[in-house]
């Protein structure tokens, strides 16, 4: 990481925050928002509430999940040397969802607010082993994807024959494609807790094979014989997915755009190293999920689901993309 | 003569074509098809039309020969279990529901428009009820039906007993004395034109959703209702309140509104709080005591 571009990763995450932390439908004023936060003690209760309980665990949580998922985003692309591959190439979130969906659908929601996210991590923790199971590290990259496409579609089947026989419950399907639709409403700091840790060790684990994914460019036969072993790799690449995927998905429900694009705007501006790559993505990716939530919060009177407002947000940019990679992806 | 035969086939075809399209949109609310003065074999597919048509009495309920595939999930349907088992439970539109040929089917706007044009294509009459969006429209419901299906008389009678329920519980308090109040399901509030707003500005409160602006069921930032700060929380309730009222109170920053501080969260049944016909006279009962119980611990007169 530059020191100039790296600087300008932070402040553009510090100005996301900070716009997040101001901005919402309370009409705080920023000094109200300034004093709850250097004085909670001295705030009206209400002030305090919207900052403290409502806007810092939000935006905690969606830079949490647009850190996790840029950082899965550079992994799988780097990995699969595939510009299409997303964080749910793995088929990962889709098991996540299912579990979540199945668990709503019998009413396991009902057990407490951080029941949701339990079963979709588990469902990730369930995919990661079916995966596992299917297609051996071993096997090569395009035995995983195929694998990873394949255990999307079933897992992504089965939550729509959730919900489509949950249809005549029209609440049951309301929170369900709530869920599905991601959501930052109601994240409390219970959520930034089940997330942070599997995000950092998602994040320490992708840095550690950045310089396998640099050599993986030139292909996985001469990778091997310049010394990366595939094997550890591959399964270091699906440990690192499933974690940050799962975290992402158990915080906040499946959220997509975001690991597709980051990392290719990221890689305009810093290049195909994987590290200096991961480093900005993460930065850039958290920036880019709280500024969306914000303006997606502040500028419309009903409440956007990030999934719509990052992708609204992102398809636009990544046909501009394209077009502007014409000549090919810079990979 | 096989060119004749080819253009009278060729005619029929856009004849036919043309009267397929003429059926193209499916009905607007009202009845369509058939005159349906004289229904004999009648279909109902909504929960309210489950419920009116009971109310209508036991020559109406002889003629009914389906009701609505939820008519007796307790969840939804304010009378589970009313219908005796011999009246099948026919989802919208199956093919269960026209084998059973009924020569009226209740339907209503949100039914799926494909659904009705397949009614309409082949032949049953449809009595399309409006949103249920105020007590008239409820009365509306009851007049159509009860006209729809002959039984006037009934109708005009389950409309008066609806009235004198709802007369029964009415609050006016004094001008500008109004309390504030929100009903919130999961993030979602009912603003104006609805009936709960109808029902609690009946009751003696102001519907804080629908003063800000909220029109119809909306989804609204916890950082609004925060803002709002209402006096009272009308909260869903599916059998266990107690856990409602908890969970309430437990989602992030809400239990920062005075509601929940000083214990004016009140928990109803889903079935009354989204009652869309009789049970609204139930809601009205359950806000007046409310209102009552306030009115008394604040030292305030009968109203």
């Amino acid at each position: 990481m530059t020191p100039r571009g790296g600087a300008l990763a932070v402040l553009a995450l510090a100005a996301a925050l900070a716009a997040g932390l101001l901005a919402g439908p309370a009409d705080l004023a920023p000094g109200d928002v300034l004093a709850t936060l250097t004085a909670p003690g001295d705030a009206p209760p209400l002030a305090r509430a919207v900052v403290w309980d409502l806007r810092i665990p939000r935006i905690l949580v969606a830079g949490l999940v647009g850190a996790a998922l840029s950082g899965a985003g550079v992994v799988t692309q780097g990995f699969f040397r595939n510009p299409m591959a997303g964080p749910g190439v793995l088929g990962l979130s889709a098991c996540g969802a299912l579990a979540a969906t199945a668990g709503i659908a019998l009413g396991g929601d009902a057990a407490g607010p951080m029941a949701t996210p339990a079963l979709a991590a588990l469902g990730v923790a369930t995919g990661l082993i079916a995966l596992l199971g299917f297609a051996r590290p071993g096997s090569g990259p395009a035995t995983l994807l195929l694998a990873g496409i394949a255990l999307s579609a079933l897992a992504s089947a089965l939550s729509t024959l959730v919900l489509a026989l949950s249809t005549e419950q029209w609440d049951l399907a309301r929170r369900v494609l709530a869920w599905l639709m991601g959501s930052f409403e109601s994240r409390s700091y219970e959520h930034v807790l089940l997330g942070v840790l599997p995000v950092a060790l998602g994040l320490v684990a992708a840095a550690g094979i950045r310089g396998d994914l640099d050599v993986l460019v030139l292909g996985h036969e001469p990778a091997a014989s310049l010394g990366v072993h595939p094997r550890t790799t591959a399964l270091v690449t699906v440990a690192a997915v499933a974690l940050l995927v799962g975290a992402a998905t158990a915080m906040a429900g499946v959220i997509g755009f975001v690991g597709l694009i980051v990392p290719h705007l990221v890689r305009l501006r810093v290049g195909p190293r994987h590290g200096p790559l991961l480093a900005h993505a993460v930065l850039w990716g958290a920036a880019a999920m709280v500024a969306v939530d914000t303006i997606a919060r502040a500028a419309t009177l009903v409440p956007l689901p990030p999934g719509v407002a990052t992708s609204l947000a992102g398809a636009p940019l990544f046909l501009w993309m394209l077009r502007r990679s014409a000549r090919g992806w810079v990979t | 003569m096989e060119r004749l035969t080819r253009r009278a086939l060729a005619r029929a075809a856009l004849a036919a074509g043309l009267g397929l399209a003429a059926c193209g949109g499916g009905p607007a609310p009202g009845t369509s098809g058939r005159g349906p003065a004289a229904a004999s074999r009648i279909a109902s597919q909504t929960l309210l039309s489950d419920e009116i048509l009971w109310d209508l009495g036991p020559d109406t309920r002889a003629r009914v020969v389906a009701v609505s595939a939820l008519a007796d999930d307790p969840r939804y349907s304010d009378r589970p279990h009313t219908w005796p088992d011999t009246v099948p439970r026919v989802p919208t539109g199956s093919e269960a529901l026209l084998a059973l040929a009924p020569d009226l089917v209740v339907v209503a706007t949100f039914t799926a428009p494909e659904i009705r044009e397949r009614l309409a294509h082949v032949g049953v009459a449809q009595l399309v009820l409006p949103p249920l969006t105020s007590t008239d429209a409820y009365r509306n419901a009851v007049h159509r039906i009860a006209e729809g299906v002959g039984a006037a008389a009934a109708g005009d009678d389950l409309v008066a007993a609806f009235d004198r329920a709802l007369a029964e519980h009415t609050r006016r308090p004094p001008p500008g004395r109004r309390r504030t109040l929100v009903a919130y399901a999961d993030g979602v509030v009912a603003g104006a034109d609805t009936t709960f707003d109808e029902i609690a500005r009946h009751a003696g409160f102001d519907n804080a959703a629908a003063r800000a602006g909220v029109t119809g069921h909306a989804r609204v930032d916890p950082e609004r209702l925060l803002a709002w700060d209402p006096f009272v929380v009308v909260i869903p309730c599916g059998g266990d309140c107690g856990r409602a009222k908890a969970a309430f109170a437990a989602t992030p920053g809400l239990s920062a509104l005075s509601a929940v501080r000083e214990g004016r969260v009140v928990p109803i049944e889903d079935t009354t709080l989204h009652a869309t016909g009789w049970g609204l006279a139930r809601l009205a009962a359950r806000l007046c005591d409310e209102f009552d119980r306030f009115a008394a611990a604040d030292g305030e007169g009968a109203p």
